[in-house]
């Protein structure tokens, strides 16, 4: 039987990505010093700096210039659940804000009528929001909401509130269920600037679909995320119907 | 594209959002080919540089292809992938008679190491399994992938042709029966060597999606991780109100 030895650098991948597993190093955190970690795994400095290079471009370490290297800061997101945005970043001990880009109320075009069931025209609110964690941009959001079902919604400060909070008290749309797909992107001139990465680089693109209990459709959302700061995790469970007859 | 008030987004991204939701509508059937850029810009009232920005996300994405001379064509859907059922993408790909297959590169004993003793819960030098392998759908190369498994899970592993069967038939065959599964979805970069396996150049941004399976038991059964071209797949997931249940 062939046994695989890893490549060094491949080796070094596998230390480096245990050693934030085990250490549980958070956001910008350092890591030990290069010679350290050389000699505790036993490979060599061009090694090493070759896999934290490569981590470096996937966004999970960044280097300070004559500092040293950092665990990349990161936000986990359940995919299912509907834990508002400024929930989630607290109980991962992070600090959220929002900024408004724009509301609007439009006129939907065909597409955008299309998934509230109904034709150009229907009038729905627009609300463009960059949303931050620790003050660094990590997402542009664009919410649809149908006038009829939110009427006076520029009423309400949607910056501090929690834009579901203000919908389920004042309009009675309670979230019950949804649905949310995640591809990606690359950035637009406009996406890149406030996200502050350079133009089309790969971003996360969401859409999100969210229903009150009489499966009534009341958002609609088009996220665009920066990829090095942001993962979505989901639980698999086994089906029935799969199961071999 | 009429709006009620002025939509602060600027017109090409609002193009791309036009466009895009044209070809998820069916309003652009797969295999037709879009209206020249001169054409668009003419409609839409654009400069030429704008709609080419549009559609290069558009194809970026792999909604479209452009073709020398020919102009740019409209793609059929990408394959979806379920985020909550496993082994739910094979079975996404017979439905959708896809004819999922893949090509091994790797199936071989090594030693846990570092991380995957940690991410399989067993010792550093316990023997694991591991597969590396290219998956297809039809002749169009879709993700690299990469498992990890206990040897003494399957202990006659070695002799199991993992072309012809799936790994999760092989389970079932051993009366494991993995039943919950904790997945991260990611973007990742490959490496020009990696990204070149499945036909994409130079450094190239993929969805990386990653984790453990459990038995009922809570035995972790295996640790996968793919790579897959975001221009070809996106992941999909449902979510509720978990406090309603």
């Amino acid at each position: 039987m062939e046994v695989y030895e890893p490549r060094p650098r491949e080796l070094a991948l596998e230390y480096l990505e245990a050693y934030i597993l085990e250490h549980h190093v958070s956001t910008h955190d350092a890591l030990p010093p290069e010679r350290e970690l050389c000699q505790k795994w036993q490979i060599s400095r061009s090694t090493l700096r070759s896999a934290i290079s490569h981590m470096i471009a996937s966004g999970k370490l960044y280097a300070i210039q004559g500092s040293g290297t950092y665990v990349s800061p990161r936000v986990r997101r359940n995919l299912q659940d509907l834990e508002s945005f400024t929930s989630f970043a607290h109980r991962q001990g992070m600090k959220a804000s929002s900024r408004l880009l724009s509301f609007s109320c439009i006129a939907a075009d065909e597409g955008l009528a299309r998934e509230f069931g109904d034709e150009a025209g229907l009038l729905l609110y627009q609300i463009v929001r960059l949303r931050c964690i620790n003050d660094l941009p990590l997402l542009i959001e664009s919410s649809y909401i149908p006038k009829s079902l939110a009427p006076h919604l520029e009423a309400h400060d949607i910056v501090s509130a929690s834009l579901f909070d203000i919908l389920e008290k004042n309009y009675g749309l309670k979230p019950s269920h949804g649905w949310e797909k995640v591809s990606a992107t690359s950035a637009s001139a406009e996406e890149a600037h406030y996200l502050e990465i350079p133009e089309n680089s790969t971003v996360f693109w969401l859409i999100s679909k969210t229903s009150s209990p009489d499966g009534a459709l009341f958002e609609y959302c088009r996220t665009v995320g920066r990829s090095d700061r942001l993962e979505f995790c989901s639980t698999l469970r086994w089906r029935k119907r799969n199961e071999p007859s | 594209m009429s709006t009620k008030t002025r939509d602060r987004s600027p017109l090409y991204v609002q193009l791309r959002e036009l466009i895009r939701s044209q070809i998820e509508s069916g309003q652009f059937a797969p295999g037709t080919s879009l209206p020249s850029e001169n054409a668009l810009a003419q409609t839409y009232g654009l400069n030429r540089s704008a709609v080419h920005s549009a559609l290069q996300a558009l194809e970026y994405e792999g909604l479209l292809q452009s073709i020398q001379g020919k102009g740019s064509f409209v793609l059929g859907p990408k394959l979806t992938r379920d985020m909550e059922t496993l082994g739910g993408f094979r079975q996404t790909m017979l439905d959708r008679d896809q004819n999922p297959s893949t090509k091994v590169l790797h199936k071989v004993l090594r030693k846990a190491g570092p991380l995957y003793s940690r991410l399989l819960e067993i010792p550093p030098t316990a023997p694991v399994w591991y597969v590396k392998r290219i998956c297809y759908a039809g002749s169009a190369a879709l993700a690299l992938e990469e498992i990890f498994i206990p040897e003494d899970l399957l202990p006659d592993f070695d002799s199991a042709d993992i072309s012809l069967f799936s790994i999760m038939d092989i389970y079932h065959w051993n009366a494991i029966y993995p039943l919950l599964g904790q997945q991260t979805l990611s973007i990742a970069f490959l490496d020009p060597s990696q990204s070149k396996l499945i036909g994409l150049e130079g450094k190239q941004a993929v969805l990386e999606f990653s984790g453990t399976m459990r038995t009922k038991e809570g035995r972790i059964v295996e640790f996968s991780r793919s790579y897959t071209r975001q221009d070809k797949a996106e992941f999909t997931v449902h979510y509720r109100d978990l406090e309603e249940n």
